[in-house]
């Protein structure tokens, strides 16, 4: 069994030509973690990490687990929005609902798919990092050091 | 381009479609679209999308439309046809 460090594991990059390879890591270390490729959840900290890179030039990743869920931060230096009102906005309107209305349209689709994807998405005050929480099969999950 | 032949252009899409990489195969294949040209995507490599791609897709199909083409998204697995089913692009774009 692969040994893990101790969660939090963190990744982070602040140079453009870093972000694949970092992507890559994070994405080896999840399926790892949880023992298997996830799309969704891969797709849902995609558009995290997207967003957070589109607004800044630092960004941070934070994968924790704590029982059986996987709790991801993603952070950027960028000034933040509101994104929990997003959140709230959307949720109001309905997932599906929303993805109806916006059919033509070729942005804002980052966050109704991080909320179809995960059970819970939650930005901080300042709207520059979310959290990203999934329940996972625990006796699937790898055991940390 | 994998290939064009007459006014049909086959691509055959990354393992990986998001991002810069999804944006410069739109533009190239932007470039490369005429009137009544056929655009067919395939995704049988194809492991992961995001929202980044589906914008490429997107814009792609806008141009083809406005040349009275036709765009078609062509083998794609299970996750990546239920993604399109999810964000309910299943009904904007030909799916084969």
């Amino acid at each position: 069994m692969k040994a893990f460090p101790p969660y939090p594991v963190c990744f982070e990059y602040s140079q453009p030509e870093d972000r694949e390879h970092v992507l890559l890591r994070v994405q080896q270390t999840l399926q790892d973690i949880i023992g298997k490729v996830d799309f969704s959840l891969e797709v849902a900290l995609g558009e995290a990490e997207a967003n957070a890179y589109r607004h800044g030039t630092k960004v941070a990743i934070k994968i924790n687990r704590i029982g059986d869920r996987l709790v991801i931060r993603v952070s950027g230096n960028g000034a933040g929005f509101k994104g929990n009102d997003a959140v709230a906005t959307i949720r109001a309107a309905g997932i599906k609902e929303t993805f109806e209305a916006s059919l033509s349209n070729e942005h804002g689709r980052g966050i109704p798919i991080m909320l179809s994807m995960m059970d819970r998405v939650l930005y901080n005050k300042r709207g520059n990092e979310v959290m990203l929480i999934k329940k996972f099969n625990q006796q699937k999950m790898r055991e940390v050091d | 381009m994998d290939n064009v032949l007459g006014d049909v252009i086959t691509i055959t899409l990354p393992e990986r479609f998001h991002g810069e990489q999804a944006a410069n195969i739109g533009w190239k294949l932007e470039e490369s679209i005429g009137r009544n040209c056929q655009v067919v995507m395939d995704f049988s490599n194809v492991k992961y999308i995001d929202s980044s791609g589906l914008t490429v897709l997107l814009s792609v199909n806008k141009s083809v439309k406005s040349n009275e083409g036709k765009l078609i998204l062509r083998d794609m697995n299970e996750e990546v046809r239920t993604f399109f089913a999810m964000t309910r692009l299943n009904q904007v774009f030909a799916i084969e």
